[in-house]
């Protein structure tokens, strides 16, 4: 299972109230857009962790590594920001030819600035997913009046998910068993026949869900209670 | 009452997999369809629920034809309803009670008497500790559980149930025999399985499914004495049956009337 959903579901803020919850985060992501002030960014990431870490009892570790992956992206595509060609004010920089490619202090700034920004509702997405259970999400967004499309697709895709993932881990486990990822050759032929693999196993589930979903009754709507 | 009556069924690619099968829920109260892996069984299920179309032959309940419309159809799964092998399959909710109230709130039914049939139907099953926890953290037994109480919520007269012990340790088979017997006192119940020892001990009438097709039925003293058929199916016999050829002792009716029986000639 998703490491996400088993802190969402033991964690010490889940049986708080979700639209506190969900309020918070969008006025984590919201809020600093408005103000658009440096230190309230910086305000809104500590905060967050604070709530995370500190009230919800994250642990630190899986903090920072379920972070890491969004944070390469994002430090990926803060460079190409912060590396500027042929400007003003270089920090450093070096020359191939005419041009000159390096940092100046305007895009360090600029970079940071963004990368503070994106943090800061990063952050609040964390907090929320990490501290809620999918289904009080789910519950108060009908509540909110959300479409009931977006409900059910919202639905389906987490339910998707698990069962993609768990077939996924499945074939995996069955070829590492069988040796199938000893070198890179092997390797590349035993991720293409896990994709292929993946690809039908996920078709015959899928049949196997709208029968299931017959069998309950289901008329075409996801139905929560109150 | 259910019946099928000279059903074929073929599937696209060709597999002939059921032949000629004829079955009647008025003979028993427990019905047990034992077979071995592909003898035909989950298509037989599946043909009873509507899901699969027979080539030939039919299905009545209550000596109505199936009809192959969707809202027959759903009117008729109210009546017939079934758990699948695989408890994965019918589990969409991550959370027990909204998984359990699913099939309620599709019929429309209030909130109050929801929250009072999911409770009835967790107690059945054993489970209503459960309740607070997210489906993918129980076990493949507890699973197989709240999928029997999602699909007991909706109170349908005939319940199938296609293998329901396979997978599950001793323990949980034990326990999975008590709920079943608890449940057969309200419904009929039809079990698929190719566990001879449960068979033996919970159904009191037997078809024997071999290559898609019916090779033997009855009671269960007359089907567990025939040999050649059940050799022909890839069947053994339950232990009971075993013990009570070889030593010629009595031949108990389950186990726990042989259990009893041992306490009192010790004492
Ligand atoms: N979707 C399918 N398409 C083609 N053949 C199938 C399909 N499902 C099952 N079969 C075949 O039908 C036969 C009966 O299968 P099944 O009903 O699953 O048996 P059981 O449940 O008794 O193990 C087997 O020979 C199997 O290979
Ligand atoms: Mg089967």
């Amino acid at each position: 299972m998703l490491l996400i959903d088993r802190y969402a579901y033991t964690n010490r803020l889940k049986d708080c109230s979700p639209q506190v919850k969900i309020l918070l985060s969008c006025g984590g992501i919201a809020i600093p857009r408005l103000i658009n002030n440096y230190y309230f960014d910086l305000f809104t990431i500590v905060f967050m962790a604070v709530l995370v870490l500190g009230i919800a009892k994250i642990p630190v570790r899986s903090y920072f590594k379920m972070l890491i992956l969004p944070l390469s992206f994002l430090l990926l595509s803060i460079m190409t920001i912060v590396v500027s060609v042929n400007g003003y004010n270089y920090l450093y920089y070096f020359q191939v030819r005419n041009i000159c490619i390096g940092i100046t202090t305007e895009s360090l700034y600029k970079g940071a600035r963004l990368f503070i920004t994106v943090l800061s509702s990063l952050t609040s997405v964390y907090f929320l997913i990490l501290t809620t259970p999918i289904m009080d999400i789910i519950r108060a967004l009908k509540k909110l009046k959300v479409p009931n499309l977006l409900i059910e697709l919202m639905v389906l895709i987490y339910r998707s998910i698990f069962i993609f993932i768990e077939e996924a881990n499945n074939i995996y486990l069955a070829q590492t068993m069988k040796f199938g990822y000893e070198n890179k050759r092997i390797a590349l032929r035993s991720t293409a026949l896990l994709i292929r693999n993946l690809f039908t196993r996920v078709f015959i589930k899928h049949n196997e869900m709208n029968i299931s979903l017959e069998c309950k009754l289901y008329d075409g709507e996801f139905k929560l209670g109150d | 009452m259910l019946k099928v009556n000279n059903l074929y069924y073929k599937y696209e690619d060709g597999t002939e997999a059921l032949n000629n099968i004829n079955l009647d829920t008025s003979k028993g109260k427990v019905i047990g369809i034992i077979g071995a892996n592909g003898s035909g069984k989950s298509t037989l299920f599946l043909n009873i629920m509507g899901i699969l179309k027979p080539n030939k032959g039919s299905i009545t309940y209550n000596d109505i034809p199936l009809k192959y419309n969707k809202a027959y159809l759903r009117e008729y799964k109210k009546q017939v309803n079934m758990v699948f092998q695989n408890p994965d399959q019918q589990l969409f909710y991550s959370n027990i009670f909204d998984d359990i109230a699913f099939s309620l709130r599709n019929m429309g039914v209030s909130e109050d008497i929801i929250r009072e049939k999911v409770v009835n139907a967790l107690m059945q099953v054993d489970a209503l500790d459960l309740v607070d926890k997210p489906i993918h953290f129980l076990s493949y037994g507890q699973k197989k559980r709240i999928a029997i109480a999602g699909v007991l919520v909706m109170e349908s007269s005939i319940l199938l149930l296609d293998e329901p012990t396979s997978g599950l340790d001793p323990y949980m088979t034990k326990q999975m025999k008590e709920i079943i017997n608890k449940i057969s006192s309200s419904k009929t119940i039809i079990i698929s399985s190719h566990d001879m020892d449960l068979i033996y001990d919970i159904c009191d009438y037997i078809y024997i499914l071999s290559k898609g097709s019916i090779i033997d039925e009855g009671e269960k003293q007359k089907v567990f004495s025939e040999d050649k058929l059940l050799n022909e199916a890839s069947l053994t016999k339950p232990w009971l049956v075993r013990i009570h050829e070889k030593f010629n002792t009595i031949l108990f009716k389950n186990e726990e009337e042989f259990l009893s029986y041992e306490e009192r000639k010790i004492l």
